[in-house]
C-alpha cells in the first residue's frame, strides 16, 4: 500500500518535473521565454552562461548576474540591431566533469552562439577544447588561471582564437604587483598563498613576476581555504624579516592576514591580489584593513580621492541596480563590472554579426568596444585575447573602510 | 505473457536500442551523455560488487575512480604511450590502491569502514592535487586524446560502442559471478558472517577480493572517463562524487544486478530535468532522493516482482524436481586411513573472559562414531567450550586434537576442511536464501569454482552447479525436507530452520558433527524427529558432539556424556552413570537437598 | 621555530579541536540512541553560525540572548530530520544493511544547504567573536582571547553533555536506549521521545559549535561540509558513543592538524583528520575508547 502510494507520488513528481523542465521560463528577471530553435535565421541569439552557481565556489558565480542584466536590459529595449538575446544559465557546482556535460548542452542541444563563463580554471580547461571544436566564442570573465590563455593559444595553433578574457588575468595582476616592488624598492617580500587552483596559480605567477625584476621572496607559505587564524602564517613573515607581505587568496582569507599582520604590529606593506576588492575584506578586517593595497585596473570603480567614479562605470551598475535591486553595492561591483563587460562585447559583436557563432568571434575580436564599464576602450587584437596587461593595472589602497585609487 | 518472455523481450529491446543509438543520434551532447552514463554505470558496478555484495559500503569510490583515470591520463598523455598501457597501467594501479584501502578497512567494521572509505578517498583526491607536474596538480591533466589503437584513433561513435561494449560485458561477468559460488559465498556472508565461515568462507579474503575486484572494475570506468573528457582534475573526484556514485547505486537497487544501469540513469536524466532551475535544482533534487528511498527504501529495482528481475541464480525449479536422484548416504569427505579411535581430544582448554574463567581446564575425549553429550547447567561453558573447538572464540591454554592433529590453530573457516561441521544455538541459517541455496553453501568447502570461473559461466562451472544443486536436493530428500527446497530459509518455521542447519553442515561431508542445542525451540514432536536423524546419521558413520539442555533427548541418543559445572568437568561417563552421579545432580538442582 | 611560535599554534589547535569535539559528541548522541550517522550535522553547524549571525548583526539581539535562540530552532531542525530521514525507514535492510538512511541524512543535508544558500546568499559572512576580542600575551605569544573563550565554551559544554549523559534521568534514557532499545520499551521508556530528544539535543550542540567556530572560519552556506567531515573522523577515532573519545581525539586531531599544515604542508593539512584516523583505527580498530566487543554468537 505505502509502496504504491509511494509509486505514484515518485512517477507524479517526475512527470511534473519533466513537464516543468520542458515549459519552465527562464529564473532572471524579466527574460523572455526560451525558444527551442536552433538558432539559425532567425532573430534571436542564444547565450550560454555557465559557472559555479551552487556550491562552494558560488560567491564567483553571482557575478555572472552581470551579464545577465546587460542582456535583460537590451531585451527590454528591443533588441540590439533587431536580434534579442536568450540566455540560458547552466550551473557546474565547479565540477569539470558537469562543465564538459553542460557546455555540450549549450553548444549541441540548445544551439549557443557564444558562451559566456566559466568560473574556475579547471572547468574552463575542461570546456577550451569543446568551444574551440563547435568554433563557438567563450567570453570568460571570471577564471584568471593563466593556463587557461595558454591552453587556448595552443587550440587555436596560430588560427583563430575562440577565447577571450575581460577580467585580470594572474600574470597581468602578478606584474602589476611586481611593478609596485620594484617602484617602492622591497627586497624580501613574502608570498601567502590560499592551496585552491587560484592562490596556487597566483602563486606560480608572482614568482615568475618577481623573478623578472630581479627580487627573490624571502619565503613562500601556503594555507588552506578559509581557514580559522592566519596568525602563524603572518608569523613566520615576522620571522623572517620580511619587508612585504604579497597576498593572494580570496577577500575572506586576506581580512586573516591584515589582522594578524595587525595583531604582530608587523609594520610592513601588504599587497593582495584582486581578491581584496571582495566585500569580505574590508568587513572582516575591519579597523586592519586600513592602509592596505592591491591591484585593480586603473580608473575603474574605485574611488579617487578628488573627483568622481568614471560614468561609465555608475551607468553600468545601474543596469546591474535595475535587475539585481538586492546584489552587490557599487563599492562591491569590481568583479561585477567584468561580467558586464563580457555581456556587452557580446552585444557590439551581435549588432554587427547577427548570430553566427564564427562571425560572432571575429567581430569580438576586432571590434574597440567603446562601450564598456571598466575601461574607454577595450581593444582586441588576433594575438591578444586578454583585456587586461600589467601595465593598465594601477594600485587601490583601503581607507576609511572604502577602497580608493592610489597614485604613486 | 509469462515473465520470462518480457524479461527476454526488455532485454532485446534495450540491447537493440544501445546498439544502434549512435545511428539515431548524431548529436554530439546525446553521445556524450551516453558515453557518460556508460562509463558510470560501469563505475557503479564496480561500487555495486562492494558495497552490495560484499556488504561493504564505500563512500570515497570516486578516489578509485580518479587512479584509473589518471592513471589513463599520465600514461598516455604524459608519456605519451598507447591506450592499452594506459588501460593496463588503470587496472594495475587500481588494484593495488584498492588492497591498500582493503586491508585496514576489514580491519574495521560498519561505520569506522564507511570513514575509512571516505578518509581514503579524500587523500586519493589530495594526492591528485598536490602531485605537481606527475598529476598536474590543481589544474590538472588535459589533452588526454581519444584511445588510439593500431594506429588510429576512436571517433566519438567509436569511443561510444567500446563503452558499451565493456559496460555489458561487465554486467555480464558480474551477473555470472553472483549467480555461482563465489556470489553465492557473498550472500552468505552478508546474510550470516559466522555461518558463512563456519561453511568455510573466509570473510577476509571474499572481502579483499571483492575490494581489489570492485576497484578494478572501476578502475576501467576511470580510464574511460580519461578518454572521454579528455581531461582530468582533482575537482571531478570530490567527495560529492563519492556520494552521487553510492546514491546511483542505492536508488537503483543495491545488491542486484541492474540497480547500478537503473539509478545511473535515473540519476543522469533527473538534473536534466532540472536543469533550468538554477539555483534551485539541488533542492528540488534532495527532495526526490529523500522521498524516493523513503519510499523505495530497496531502489527502483524493488518495485520490480522478483519474476521479472534477472534471475539471481541458475536453478531450474521445475527441472530439478522432476529429476531423478539417487538416495543419499551420509557419506564421508574421505575414506580415513587415520581409524584412530579418538577422533576429537580436548586437552586442558582454559578460555578467560576479562576475569571471568568460562572454561577451566577442561578435557574430553569423543570417541569415533559416537553420539558424545556435553551437558550441563546454564552458564557452565557449554557453549564457550564449542566455539572453542570450532574456532569462534580463541583460547587461552590447552589443544584440541582432531584425529591426532591439533587444530588450535585453525581459524574458524578453515576447520570444515579438516572434516568438522557445526550448527548454532540461534540458527544462523541463511534466511534470505532458499533451503536449497543454504544446502548448497554447506558444500562451499568441497567446490572448487572461483571468481574467473565464476565470472566467465565456463561449461565445467554450469555443471559443477548442477551437480551441486541435486547433491543438495538429495540431502534434503533424506531428511525429509525436499518440499521446502525452494521456500525461503526464513520462512520456515522455527523448528525447520534448526533442521536445517544440521542438512547444512551435512552437505560439507564432515566426520564430526558439532551441534550446540539443536532441540533448543522445537517442538516435541520436532524433538522426536531430531532423534530419529541423530540416530540415522550415527549408524551412518558419522560422530556428534552436541550440548544440550533436553535431557530426555541426551540420555536416549548419547553414547558418552560429559557434564561442566562453573568451567570445569565435574563428571564422564555413560548416560546411566551421570543419571545417578550425586556431584551432577548437585550441580542442577543446587546445594538445597533434593525432594 | 620559537618557543611562541609552538605556543601560537598549540592555542590555535585546541581552539578548532574543541570545535571538533563538539561536533563529534552531536554524532555520538545521535549514534548511541539510532546506532546511524546523521549526515547532515555539518549542515546543524552551518545553521547555528547563520541563524545567530541574522540574529545579532541583522536583528541586533545580543548575542547571549541570539545564541540559546539558535540552539533551539537548530534543535527543532534536528527533530524534523528525525521525522523525516530516520523514522521512515528506521530499521529497513536492503542487501543486509539497513542504510536507507545514509541517502536520507545525505539528502538533507543537501536541502539544508541549499536552502541556506537561498537565504543567507553564497557569500562567506564575517562573524562577529561572540565574546569580544582582545589579545593578551602569554610567554611571548600573542594569543587572541577569543580563541581562549571558545576553547573554555566547547569544553564546559562537552563536559556538561556528559554530565547530562551519565548523571541525569535523561542520560539514563538515552542509554538504556541505546543498549537495547527494546527492553527499554518494556521498562516503560518512550523510545521514540527519547530518540527525538537525541536529535534535539545534537543540533543544540551542533549549533553552538557552529557559533564557536565561525568567527574564525567565516560563515557560509557550504561550511557545514569539512567540519562535518572531521567532526564524524573524530567520533569514529574517538570510538563511536564515547564522549571522553571524542574530546580526547578532538584535541589531538586539532593540534596535529594545525603543526602538520605549518610543518610538513598546508596543502596537506586537511587530510591530516584522515591519515591520523586510518593510523588510530589500525591500532584500534574499535578507536581510543571504543569497546571491543567480543560476541558471544
Amino acid at each position: 500500500m505505502r509502496k504504491k502510494a509511494g509509486v505514484f507520488l515518485l512517477s507524479t513528481v517526475l512527470a511534473f518535473g519533466t513537464l516543468l523542465g520542458c515549459t519552465k521560463t527562464e529564473q532572471t528577471s524579466g527574460a523572455p521565454a526560451k525558444q527551442k530553435q536552433a538558432s539559425g535565421d532567425s532573430k534571436v541569439v542564444k547565450v550560454g552562461i555557465i559557472g559555479a552557481r551552487t556550491g562552494p565556489s558560488a560567491t564567483l558565480g553571482q557575478y555572472l548576474d552581470g551579464a545577465v542584466a546587460v542582456f535583460n536590459k537590451i531585451n527590454d529595449e528591443g533588441g540590439v540591431n533587431g536580434y534579442t538575446f536568450d540566455v540560458i544559465i547552466r550551473d557546474d557546482e565547479a565540477n569539470p566533469t558537469k562543465s564538459k556535460e553542460l557546455v555540450k548542452n549549450l553548444l549541441y542541444k540548445e544551439g549557443v552562439s557564444v558562451i559566456i563563463g566559466p568560473t574556475n580554471t579547471s572547468n574552463a580547461l575542461a570546456i577550451l577544447p569543446e568551444v574551440f571544436k563547435a568554433q563557438v566564442p567563450l567570453v570568460d570573465p571570471v577564471a584568471t588561471g593563466t593556463k587557461i590563455g595558454e591552453e587556448a593559444e595552443k587550440l587555436a595553433k596560430g588560427g583563430k582564437n575562440y577565447f577571450f578574457r575581460t577580467t585580470t588575468v594572474d600574470y597581468a595582476q602578478a606584474d602589476a604587483i611586481a611593478n609596485y616592488v620594484k617602484k617602492k624598492g622591497l627586497q624580501n617580500p613574502i608570498i601567502l598563498h590560499d592551496e585552491t587552483a587560484y592562490g596556487k596559480g597566483g602563486l606560480k605567477e608572482i614568482q615568475k613576476a618577481l623573478e623578472k625584476i630581479g627580487v627573490k621572496p624571502v619565503k613562500e607559505v601556503g594555507f588552506p581555504m578559509s581557514t580559522s587564524d592566519l596568525t602563524p602564517q603572518v608569523m613566520e613573515a615576522k620571522q623572517a624579516q620580511a619587508d612585504g607581505i604579497i597576498v593572494w587568496a580570496l577577500g575572506h582569507d586576506q581580512a586573516q592576514v591584515a589582522k594578524a599582520k595587525q595583531k604582530l604590529g608587523l609594520n610592513i606593506p601588504m599587497i593582495g591580489s584582486t581578491a581584496m576588492q571582495q566585500t569580505n575584506f574590508r568587513e572582516l578586517a575591519g579597523a586592519a584593513a586600513e592602509g592596505n593595497l592591491s591591484i585593480w585596473p586603473s580608473n575603474h570603480v574605485r574611488l579617487k580621492e578628488q573627483g568622481e567614479r568614471p560614468k561609465r562605470i555608475t551607468d553600468a551598475y545601474e543596469v546591474y541596480k535595475k535587475y539585481f535591486p538586492k546584489g552587490y553595492s557599487i563599492d562591491d561591483a569590481g568583479s561585477l563590472m567584468f561580467t558586464y563587460d563580457a555581456a556587452m562585447i557580446v552585444v557590439n559583436a551581435v549588432e554587427k554579426a547577427g548570430t553566427d557563432p564564427a562571425a560572432i568571434r571575429d567581430a569580438i575580436e576586432s571590434i574597440p568596444h567603446k562601450n564598456i564599464a571598466s575601461k574607454d576602450v577595450l581593444q582586441f587584437t588576433p594575438d591578444n585575447h586578454e583585456a587586461w596587461e600589467g601595465k593598465d593595472i594601477g594600485m587601490v589602497t583601503v581607507k576609511n573602510n572604502k577602497v580608493y585609487e592610489r597614485k604613486e | 505473457m509469462n515473465p520470462s518472455m518480457i524479461k527476454k523481450g526488455t532485454l532485446a529491446v534495450f540491447m537493440l536500442g544501445i546498439a544502434l543509438f549512435p545511428l539515431f543520434s548524431t548529436n554530439d551532447y546525446y553521445i556524450h551523455m551516453a558515453q557518460m552514463i556508460g562509463i558510470t554505470v560501469i563505475v557503479t558496478q564496480g561500487l555495486n560488487l562492494l558495497s552490495g555484495y560484499a556488504g561493504q559500503i564505500s563512500l570515497g569510490h570516486a578516489g578509485i575512480y580518479a587512479i584509473g583515470a589518471y592513471a589513463a591520463a599520465i600514461v598516455t598523455t604524459n608519456y605519451e604511450l598507447p591506450f592499452l598501457a594506459g588501460l593496463a597501467a588503470s587496472i594495475v594501479c587500481s588494484a593495488i590502491v584498492g588492497l591498500l584501502i582493503g586491508v585496514p578497512a576489514l580491519r574495521v567494521k560498519g561505520h569506522y569502514l564507511a570513514m575509512v572509505t571516505i578518509g581514503a578517498g579524500i587523500i586519493i583526491e589530495k594526492l591528485m592535487h598536490e602531485g605537481g607536474e606527475f598529476t598536474g596538480g590543481f589544474a590538472g591533466i588535459n589533452g588526454v586524446t581519444s584511445p588510439e589503437m593500431f594506429g588510429f584513433s576512436l571517433t566519438s561513435t567509436g569511443l561510444y560502442y567500446m563503452i558499451i561494449i565493456s559496460m555489458v560485458l561487465i554486467t555480464l561477468l558480474l551477473w555470472n559471478l553472483t549467480r555461482t559460488r563465489p556470489g553465492r559465498a557473498f550472500l552468505a556472508l552478508r546474510d550470516s558472517e559466522t555461518a558463512a565461515e563456519a561453511m568455510g568462507i573466509s570473510r577476509y579474503r571474499y572481502k579483499l577480493i571483492a575490494f581489489v575486484l570492485s576497484s578494478v572494475i572501476t578502475g576501467i570506468g576511470g580510464n574511460m572517463y580519461a578518454h572521454t573528457n579528455n581531461y582530468v582534475s582533482p575537482d571531478s573526484f570530490t567527495p560529492h562524487v563519492s556520494i552521487f556514485l553510492l546514491v546511483m547505486v542505492i536508488l537503483g537497487g543495491l545488491g542486484t544486478v541492474i540497480g547500478p544501469i537503473i539509478g545511473t540513469v535515473l540519476l543522469y536524466l533527473l538534473p536534466e530535468l532540472l536543469k533550468d532551475f538554477d539555483q534551485y535544482h539541488l533542492i528540488i533534487y534532495g527532495a526526490i532522493l529523500l522521498i524516493s528511498i523513503i519510499v523505495l527504501p530497496g531502489g527502483i529495482a524493488s518495485l520490480l516482482p522478483k519474476a521479472y528481475r534477472p534471475k539471481e541464480h541458475l536453478i531450474n525449479e521445475e527441472e530439478l524436481m522432476n529429476m531423478g536422484l539417487e538416495p543419499y548416504e551420509p557419506g564421508l569427505r574421505e575414506r580415513t586411513e587415520n581409524q584412530e579411535n579418538v577422533i576429537l581430544r580436548v586437552c586442558g582448554l582454559t578460555k578467560r573472559f576479562s576475569g571471568v574463567v568460562a572454561n577451566d581446564g577442561v578435557t574430553m575425549s569423543v570417541e569415533r562414531g559416537t553420539i558424545h553429550a556435553l551437558i550441563g547447567p546454564n552458564g557452565s561453558g557449554k557453549t564457550t567450550c564449542l566455539h572453542s573447538i570450532s574456532g569462534l572464540y580463541q583460547f587461552d591454554e590447552g589443544d584440541v586434537l582432531f584425529e591426532g592433529q591439533s587444530i588450535a590453530s585453525l581459524k574458524l573457516h578453515e576447520k570444515i576442511r579438516s572434516g568438522m561441521a557445526r550448527t548454532f544455538q540461534h540458527a544462523q541459517i541463511f534466511k534470505e536464501l532458499t533451503v536449497l541455496e543454504n544446502v548448497m553453501i554447506g558444500e562451499h568447502s568441497l567446490r572448487k569454482t572461483g571468481f574467473v570461473s565464476g565470472a566467465l559461466l565456463l561449461p565445467h562451472v554450469l555443471k559443477e552447479e548442477k551437480e551441486s544443486q541435486k547433491e543438495a536436493l538429495r540431502i534434503l530428500e533424506w531428511f525429509g525436507m525436499k518440499p521446502y527446497a525452494f521456500a525461503k530459509a526464513g520462512d520456515l518455521p522455527y523448528g525447520y530452520q534448526k533442521i536445517l542447519e544440521i542438512v547444512r553442515a551435512m552437505a560439507a561431508k564432515p566426520k564430526l558433527l558439532i551441534l550446540d542445542e539443536p532441540a533448543a525451540g522445537l517442538t516435541n514432536t520436532e524433538i522426536e524427529q531430531l532423534e530419529e536423524i541423530l540416530l540415522k546419521l550415527r549408524k551412518a558413520g558419522i560422530t556428534i558432539l552436541l550440548v544440550e539442555h533436553d535431557m530426555r533427548l541426551i540420555m536416549k541418543v548419547s553414547d558418552a556424556i560429559t557434564v561442566l559445572d562453573s568451567g570445569r568437568v565435574i563428571a564422564e561417563g555413560t548416560p546411566a552413570e551421570i543419571q545417578n552421579n550425586p556431584q551432577v545432580i548437585q550441580a542442577y538442582l543446587g546445594e538445597r537437598k533434593a525432594g | 621555530m620559537t618557543s611562541s611560535f609552538v605556543l601560537q599554534l598549540l592555542f590555535a589547535g585546541l581552539t578548532m579541536g574543541s570545535v571538533y569535539a563538539l561536533v563529534a559528541i552531536a554524532y555520538n548522541i545521535i549514534f548511541s540512541t539510532t546506532h546511524i550517522i546523521n549526515f547532515a550535522t555539518g549542515e546543524f553547524v552551518m545553521l547555528g553560525a547563520l541563524i545567530t549571525l541574522s540574529f545579532v548583526t541583522g536583528m541586533n539581539f545580543p548575542t547571549l540572548i541570539a545564541i540559546p535562540i539558535a540552539m533551539i530552532l537548530v534543535a527543532i531542525v534536528g527533530v524534523i530530520v528525525e521525522r523525516i530521514a530516520y523514522r521512515p525507514v528506521q530499521g529497513v535492510k536492503v542487501a543486509g544493511h539497513s542504510i536507507a538512511w545514509i541517502i536520507t541524512t545525505l539528502a538533507f543535508s543537501i536541502i539544508l544547504q541549499n536552502v541556506a544558500m537561498l537565504i543567507w546568499g553564497k557569500e562567506f559572512l564575517p562573524v562577529p567573536p561572540p565574546f569580544g576580542s582582545s589579545t593578551i600575551s602569554f610567554m611571548g605569544a600573542a594569543i587572541d582571547t577569543n580563541q581562549l573563550y571558545i576553547f573554555l565554551a566547547a569544553l564546559i559544554l562537552a563536559l556538561l553533555i556528559e554530565i547530562l549523559l551519565h548523571k541525569t534521568y535523561i542520560g539514563m534514557m538515552i542509554k538504556a536506549t541505546s543498549v537495547n532499545r527494546r527492553a527499554a520499551e518494556y521498562m516503560g521508556i518512550r523510545t521514540t521521545f527519547v530518540i527525538a530528544l537525541s536529535f534535539a539535543i545534537s543540533g543544540g550542540v551542533s549549533a553552538v559549535a557552529g557559533i564557536l567556530v565561525s568567527p574564525l572560519t567565516f560563515a557560509s552556506s557550504t561550511m557545514g561540509l569539512l567540519i562535518g567531515l572531521k567532526g564524524f573522523a573524530v567520533a569514529i577515532m574517538g570510538g563511536l558513543g564515547s564522549g571522553r573519545g571524542a574530546i580526547l581525539a578532538g584535541l589531538i586531531l586539532g593540534i596535529c592538524e594545525v603543526f602538520a599544515g605549518s610543518f610538513i604542508s598546508p596543502g596537506y593539512r586537511d587530510i591530516v583528520a584522515f591519515v591520523l584516523l586510518i593510523a588510530v583505527l589500525a591500532l584500534k580498530p574499535d578507536g581510543l575508547f571504543g569497546e571491543a566487543i567480543q560476541e558471544k554468537a
